[in-house]
């Protein structure tokens, strides 16, 4: 019984790491639609915040600050300079994107070198949940996932801004007809969801090994949750993350990490092929 | 024809005379360099040719090395089992890479960044795999011990062998692009919709190019295993597959020599470089963001626009006309039917149990006022938007739903609103594809001959006073001022003879004349070809000029049908032009 | 003066619709622009919305020259203008459909148009051709503005619908506000315009103002 309630604390705990990794991906995809292929340096960037504050002397805490600082700054020139002439060009967004992912690895790499650096965890210590003993800070972020996913869906659905989001989604055209600056809220969408995507970085680093490659592992597992949930909802997104998470895990536990990764390819190439759309439909 | 062999030769003797005056070492180090080339060659065509972008072509590079490696183990070195043994190893890989390109690209346009996604999460996967499965690749110390291919020595005669190879897959590139083959690529990365439209599975054609590409990475990735003497997993990891993407993009992704030059430039420099300067890496990113940006076709582009300012002109492919086949007999044929059709965009119905059957040659007319459900009804009828209740039927059989690439294999042409022609090849090769279309045989696609198939469709268009496209022929299309774009549009749409020709506003943007022109050329096709003729028109002038029935629709329904006259003078008509109840 | 186009040419791509236009229109005047489909009404409520780019000529708004400001600037500056199609949020209900606009609807509005009042929170897509031209209407109607822009609202409209748009326009013209009307419905046009242009392939092809205004004239504008 305690075995298996640890199992269900380690897939929970999955599929809120990955709903958490895939949020900023979910966001510049279902409102810019393009695949932000850099997706994963800007976890890069955020897992980096740490080494970033450490080398500077300054408290721990401060990572979070430096992580929108430094993640929201690069996100703004990128699309200033680069994506904003790829909107609605899918193929050349892919491509401009992946040059820049190419572009900050190397880059990182060459002011902090290819070795894994270990982030040490904010909040140490376990809590007891029914016999079994748990990690408090993974509890913590499952925690702030669930609560923050839930908070975000209902602003959404409730908030003039959300009303207005969902407008220049709906018909770009006649939301600028009632005078809204879309040029801005393309920005705006991109900055906020690679963004996202560093402060994912920021909670997730002392889990995952920090080292320049690490955000190919989140661009992955990221596209395919969206793949099988439906590209570009919060629900589809919850839903995604819920079954590639539940699914990598599982693998991994009952027989090999690789297994694991291999089984979330295997069920995203389904799904790509038998349902395109993803199990939540786009109303 | 002349040029490619001589490119091909100088290539040889450049290659050769490497040994003797750069000695063993260079040569060593040039070997590797070169078999990255063939890899990168690969990557470009996929890439340049295809259209689509593999993330993760190393994976064919280091699975065939490691196969390779482990066969010469086995055989200690045995020339014609290990050939063979090469051969057969890139042939299974390039069947993987089809399987996989067809499930991805089938029935979706805008496949691009799941094929890009799978091919990375692939390579990830396999390069995992080759560093844990220590008892079969010897983990990630790598898989060594084996002899090279024949005993060729690698600072030895083992050069000849790749420089050999190396000729070979540049020129077999060099050829396809000269080949209608070629052409095809060209126009699917050009224009992918219209290719469809001209009757090729477009998804077919991603997944030949892509099964190319991994077999000439896997034979050079067999050499490799020769000619280092030891398999790592970085052979097949996503670092190679990253620096084979930048080295065909500097160098040129839209030529083979482009691809190899960047390989060996790029490749020898960063090795010289990497380690001596930090920010050497990042310099080649930045270079790789601004090709991708700025200059698709990289550095060889330039050189070849820097010659040409010089004089020189490339080669231009001359091909004697000759009688073409005749189009292939259409699957099926009779009447166009829709029966009970109903279409909708997201929530909103645009069709509405639309109902009519057309005459099975003649002209037909379509009107009605905006939002009536013109296009979409012609949408529905080739497959490019989904009917979900209802039937479109050809004499009794049904084609409800087919892919849009089957419409010209059923005799329908279409001609889209917005005129939609190859805008980066000549008018020439818009008119060479369409007139591939329909016709051409598999093996057609790999003889020169068809690039000069004068159709005798084609020919009396072009021979109308007016028509203005076989002087206009070099001109790249894109260039086209509209009306000249709409006469270049009837054409690829009529080229292939369809039996149905469906016509979306064919003379939008065009002045007077050049109007009355194209009402010349689509009343002799239908005289000549007996064709069904459907036309999309607002400018009533042309319904009357064609003296055909008319077909008024109205949100979504057949309204009224008669002839011009009937249905000019019908008030109910002039009521939905002129607002009267609904 | 509220707006005037000189000499205004544009069009799609490669392909000029108009060549060089001419008009304006006054506070508290109805401009009523028809003619077939394809003869470039819409794309003249495009150039004015600024969807399309002016490719030669200017347009004068309250004095000010607006042929490079971005559409949703002459939104805010009070151009509101309702497109022929796509004229409401798909994605969105009927009360957040207009609270876009900034305004709730007064009750004149409300009274006119009740069907909008009951389906509050209904989700546009839902709803009928008709019911989504009014809804646009309305959206339109209730934003803050100096100069309407509609394009063909009564297309798909029930009669009495028609003649309730018609009594709200003429309200928005008494407190000021000028129309351009893009239409195809005769009756809608004689009820309104204070002046007529019709178009045809070559451009401008009528012009009339006040009493000079006949309908068999405008009819041979529209007729097949």
């Amino acid at each position: 019984m305690d075995q298996l309630f640890l199992i269900l604390l380690n897939a929970s705990w999955q599929m809120a790491a990955l709903a958490l990794l895939a949020l900023g991906l979910a966001i510049v995809f279902g409102l810019l639609r393009i695949l932000n292929m850099a997706h994963g340096e800007f976890v890069m960037l955020g897992a980096y915040s740490h080494v970033i504050t450490a080398q500077f002397g300054l408290p721990p805490l401060m990572a979070l600050p430096v992580c929108i600082v430094v993640v929201g700054l690069v996100a703004l020139l990128i699309e200033r300079a680069v994506v904003r002439h790829f909107y609605n060009r899918m193929f050349d967004s892919l491509l401009a994107t992946w040059a820049l992912s190419i572009l900050m690895r190397e880059f990182v790499e060459m002011i902090w070198g290819r070795a894994y650096r270990n982030v040490p965890l904010p909040v140490e210590g376990m809590i007891k949940l029914g016999g079994v003993g748990y990690p408090t800070y993974r509890l913590m972020v499952i925690a702030f996932v669930v609560i923050g996913l839930a908070m975000l869906w209902l602003w959404y659905r409730n908030s003039l801004t959300g009303v207005r989001i969902r407008a220049v989604v709906s018909n770009p055209a006649l939301a600028r007809a009632v005078g809204i600056n879309t040029t801005r809220f393309a920005a705006a969408a991109y900055v906020i969801g690679c963004v996202l995507a560093g402060l994912s970085g920021l909670l997730l680093a002392p889990m995952l090994g920090v080292e320049p490659s690490m955000g190919l592992d989140a661009l992955i597992r990221s596209f395919f949750a969206l793949v099988v949930g439906g590209l570009g909802t919060l629900e589809g997104l919850g839903i995604g993350a819920a079954v590639i998470g539940g699914v990598q895990a599982g693998l991994s536990a009952a027989l090999n990490q690789t297994a694991g990764y291999l089984g979330v390819l295997v069920l995203a190439v389904i799904f790509l092929w038998r349902r395109p759309d993803g199990l939540y439909r786009r109303r | 024809m002349g040029f490619i062999v001589g490119a091909s030769l100088a290539l040889l003797g450049l290659l050769m005379a490497v040994p003797a005056v750069w000695g063993d070492f260079v040569t060593w180090q040039l070997g590797l360099f070169l078999l990255y080339g063939i890899a990168a060659q690969g990557v470009g065509l996929a890439w340049g040719r295809g259209g689509f972008l593999p993330l993760g072509n190393a994976l064919f590079f280091g699975v065939s090395g490691y196969a390779s490696a482990m066969i010469l183990h086995a055989t200690d070195g045995a020339l014609v089992p290990n050939l063979l043994a090469i051969v057969v190893c890139a042939a299974i890989l390039a069947a993987l890479a089809w399987g996989l390109a067809m499930l991805v690209f089938q029935g979706r346009l805008e496949s691009g960044p799941y094929f890009s996604l799978i091919t990375l999460a692939l390579v990830l996967i396999v390069e995992q795999l080759a560093e844990t499965a220590q008892s079969l690749t010897g983990g990630f110390n790598g898989y060594s011990g084996y002899p090279s291919i024949a005993g060729l020595d690698p600072f030895g005669n083992l050069y000849y062998l790749i420089a050999g190879l190396v000729v070979v897959t540049t020129f077999c590139l060099m050829l396809l692009e000269k080949l209608p083959a070629g052409l095809v690529l060209r126009g699917l990365v050009s224009q992918e919709a219209r290719l469809q439209t001209l009757g090729f599975a477009t998804h077919r054609v991603k997944a030949w190019v892509f099964a190319l590409s991994a077999f000439i990475t896997a034979l050079a990735g067999a050499l490799f295993a020769s000619h280092q003497g030891i398999v790592t997993p970085q052979a097949s990891g996503f670092v190679l597959s990253s620096e084979l993407l930048i080295w065909a993009a500097v160098g040129g992704r839209l030529h083979p020599l482009g691809s190899l030059l960047g390989a060996v430039a790029i490749g020898f420099l960063s090795a010289e470089l990497r380690d001596t300067y930090l920010w050497w890496e990042v310099l080649i990113a930045f270079l790789f963001l601004a090709v991708v940006i700025a200059a698709p076709g990289g550095a060889i582009e330039m050189l070849s626009y820097l010659a040409q300012k010089l004089g020189w002109r490339p080669h231009e492919l001359t091909v004697a006309p000759n009688p073409p086949p005749p189009t292939r007999p259409n699957n099926a044929a009779g009447a166009l039917t829709l029966r009970d059709v109903h279409v909708s965009a997201g929530e909103i119905r645009i069709l509405d149990g639309l109902e009519f059957t057309c005459p099975t040659q003649g002209f037909l007319c379509v009107i009605g006022p905006n939002g009536a459900g013109k296009t979409t009804m012609l949408k529905s009828i080739t497959g490019a938007m989904k009917v979900e209740r209802g039937e479109v039927s050809l004499g009794g059989q049904t084609v409800t739903n087919l892919p849009q690439y089957r419409a010209l294999s059923n005799g329908i042409g279409r001609k889209m609103q917005i005129p939609t022609v190859f805008e980066d090849l000549s008018v020439r090769e818009n008119l060479q594809l369409a007139s591939l279309a329909n016709r051409a045989r598999a093996i057609d696609y790999f003889r020169v001959a068809p690039l000069g198939w004068e159709i005798p469709e084609l020919s009396r268009l072009l021979d109308q006073p007016g028509v203005p496209l076989r002087e206009l022929g070099d001109l790249n299309a894109g260039a086209l001022p509209q009306g000249h774009r709409q006469m270049l549009e009837l054409c690829l749409t009529l080229t292939p003879a369809p039996a149905i020709v469906l016509l979306d506003e064919p003379t939008a943007g065009m002045s007077p004349e050049e109007t009355a022109l194209m009402v010349r050329l689509i009343k002799k096709y239908q005289l000549e070809t007996k064709a069904f003729v459907l036309v999309i028109e607002h400018d009533m002038a042309l319904v009357q000029a064609l003296d055909a029935r008319v077909l008024v629709l109205h949100q979504g329904r057949r309204f009224a049908e008669g002839s011009f006259g009937e249905i000019r003078s019908d008030p109910r008509v002039a009521e939905v032009y002129t607002g009267g109840n609904k | 003066m509220i707006i005037q186009l000189e000499e205004v040419a544009g069009g799609y791509g490669d392909t000029l619709i108009h060549k060089g236009l001419s008009l304006s229109v006054e506070a508290g005047k109805v401009l009523a622009v028809i003619g077939r489909n394809g003869t470039g009404k819409t794309t003249l409520a495009r150039l004015i919305a600024g969807e399309l780019p002016l490719v030669s000529g200017r347009i004068r708004y309250l004095g000010s020259d607006i042929s490079q400001l971005p559409s949703w600037e002459r939104a805010r500056a009070g151009i509101v203008s309702m497109p022929q199609t796509d004229m409401v949020f798909d994605a969105l209900t009927v009360s957040e459909n207009l609270a876009l606009a900034g305004a709730t609807p007064p009750g004149s509005l409300i009274e006119r148009f009740p069907r909008i009042a009951q389906r509050m929170n209904q989700s546009a897509q839902t709803m009928s051709g008709g019911e989504r031209k009014i809804l646009g209407f309305v959206r339109a109607m209730v934003s803050p503005a100096k100069l309407l822009v509609l394009d063909e609202p009564s297309e798909g409209v029930q009669a009495e619908n028609i003649d309730h748009m018609v009594s709200s326009v003429r309200e928005a013209c008494a407190n000021g506000v000028a129309c351009l009307l893009c239409e195809q419905n005769i009756g809608m046009v004689e009820a309104l315009a204070d002046a007529v242009i019709g178009l045809d392939s070559s451009g401008i092809c009528y012009r009339a103002e006040g009493g000079e205004v006949s309908r068999d004239a405008m009819l041979g504008t529209l007729s097949l």
